[in-house]
């Protein structure tokens, strides 16, 4: 049966006698498509990231010991496992001012392992009573009195291993109260837990042999105090007031450092906003270029071709039909390029998100399922459209052609 | 033998040998230590997947027969499925994500996996449209 001469099979037959052409014009949207799509969810997981750890942070006041800002940041955000102490009696040095809204402490511990698979977990111990910051995070609802009676609480951070409700810690298995929402953050690796299964684990690990990097009592110990402030007072006065208050009971011999909740987000916000613009301008950098380099092979090849058009046009063909040609070019070639870009740009960033993550040193959390759909498709409209309308100079000149000269 | 398939056959090859080798190079699992941890029998069993693939590869190269290569196209598919469900479902990598075998290992895998299945596809719809 022979097949109708339709402007479709027009096009493809020319795209397909053209092969070197057709493929470097796919490659073209391809790339487009690819560096389109990666900038879009770069731009929402990073944002998302920095959202995350805004959420986390919950506090507007931390207080660590002097020198160990750093540290801290690395637990927050890569959930590098660290240690750091301050006496306890700092906390109620705190709860005698009055600018405190909440007060709560962690009090962080890191395992120490030779073996592979035992990576170095982060266990932060907290106080359920006080606490304003991690119960918010749980997945499921929890009932603290009954845990608390039963085996202590065990929260599991988002990339903790949890097989059966249950965790595998140190040659012996801990229920897990709640899963935590994911972050995008260090966190992520953490397990949290209060205090008094904190001591049973360091004093169990101690028996069966296992290496703690800790002090001797733990319950006399805090890493980080968080403060939530009361609404009529600000960040800086609070630290103030509560700065002179650990000098008074304190003197020099325990120093303090007060990281700001909101100074420590936009310093991140900041280095996040150096790599979208960077991100941002090279995909627009990209679109500029693919948009002008097809516009510019669709016109040469116009040029080209003038003798093809004007024999169709001898046929029957009207300027419509011709025009039509040129913007099925066009579509195929944009959809066949998308859809490998996109393609592929998902097929390296959703199953390596945590490795770029790490990479990057900065949060990151991939959207929904839901959400990456959506950009996908909204990229491959984008590019079908800058495709349609870069072959639309071509298209107008064609239907302006008096082709009948041309032939002769 | 036609440029069509030694083209496919040489991508099947390829990717064959990227399966095999990439749990014990750049993906690398786990070490063997005190404990022997599940990533250690994915790597084994990917190794074979992978020959199994690179063997399919071979035989596509080398016959250009369209039944034969339909039918190849259907045992490399479901070997993409074993290479994508071994580290995943069947048998798994290490818990924590952080992990290298998590990290890396795990995605290499499955993106190698589901590359296998789409190269299979398009090949049976390229011999489809030719029969």
């Amino acid at each position: 049966m022979e097949k109708a001469i339709t402007s479709v099979y027009l096009a493809e037959s020319n795209l397909r006698r053209k092969p070197y052409r057709t493929c470097a014009l796919v490659l073209i949207t391809f790339l487009l498509s690819f560096v389109l799509l990666s900038s879009f969810i770069f731009n929402s997981s990073l944002k998302k990231g920095i959202k995350g750890i805004q959420d986390r942070i919950g506090a507007d006041l931390m207080i660590v010991p002097e020198g160990y800002e750093t540290k801290a940041q690395s637990v927050l955000l890569y959930g590098t496992p660290d240690y750091f102490y301050m006496d306890r009696s700092v906390e109620e040095s705190v709860r005698k001012t009055d600018c405190w809204k909440n007060v709560t402490s962690q009090v962080y511990l890191t395992s120490v392992s030779e073996s592979c698979c035992d990576f170095p977990v982060q266990i932060i111990g907290f106080n359920p009573e006080t606490d304003f910051i991690v119960k918010t995070w749980a997945k499921n609802k929890f009932k603290i009195q009954e845990k608390e009676n039963e085996r202590g609480i065990f929260f599991a951070g988002n990339n903790v291993n949890v097989e059966k409700g249950m965790v595998r810690f140190f040659d012996s298995t801990h229920k897990i109260t709640a899963s935590l929402s994911k972050s995008g953050t260090g966190v992520d690796n953490v397990i949290y837990t209060d205090i008094d299964t904190l001591e049973k684990i360091f004093n169990d690990a101690k028996q069966k042999g296992f290496g703690f990097i800790a002090g001797d009592n733990l319950r006399e110990k805090v890493s980080v105090i968080f403060i939530k402030i009361k609404e009529d007072s600000t960040p800086d006065s609070a630290a103030l007031t509560i700065k002179n208050a650990v000098y008074n009971d304190f003197g020099d011999k325990e120093k303090i450092q007060i990281i700001q909740g909101e100074k420590f987000v936009s310093v991140l916000a900041e280095r996040l906003s150096s790599i979208l613009i960077f991100i941002n301008a090279s995909a627009f950098l990209v679109f500029i270029t693919a948009f002008l380099s097809i516009a510019v092979v669709f016109s040469f090849s116009l040029n080209e071709r003038i003798r093809e058009f004007s024999i169709l046009r001898v046929l029957g063909a009207d300027s419509f039909k011709l025009k039509s040609i040129i913007f099925n070019e066009a579509f195929i070639l944009g959809t066949a390029g998308s859809f490998t870009g996109i393609f592929f740009c998902l097929l390296i960033i959703i199953p390596f998100n945590t490795l770029i993550s790490e990479k990057i040193g900065l949060p990151f959390s991939t959207g929904s399922f839901l959400e990456i759909t959506v950009s996908a498709l909204v990229v491959f409209v984008i590019l079908l459209t800058s495709c349609i309308a870069s072959a639309f100079i071509s298209a107008v000149r064609i239907s302006k052609f008096e082709l009948y000269g041309e032939i002769k | 033998m036609k440029k069509a398939n030694v083209f496919f056959g040489l991508i099947f090859v390829v990717l064959g040998v990227l399966v095999a080798a990439a749990p014990y190079s750049f993906a690398h699992v786990c070490e063997v230590g005190e404990k022997v941890m599940k990533c250690h029998w994915t790597a084994r069993v990917e190794l074979f997947l992978g020959i199994s693939v690179a063997v399919f590869g071979i035989a596509k190269a080398l016959l250009s027969d369209s039944a034969f290569n339909l039918g190849t196209n259907l045992g490399l598919a479901v070997n993409g499925a074993g290479v994508i469900l071994v580290p995943s479902v069947l048998i798994g990598v290490c818990g924590m994500k952080k992990m290298h075998c998590a990290a890396v290992a795990k995605p290499a895998l499955i993106v190698f996996g589901i590359l296998i299945i789409a190269v299979a596809v398009v090949q049976s719809v390229y011999l489809w449209k030719k029969r």
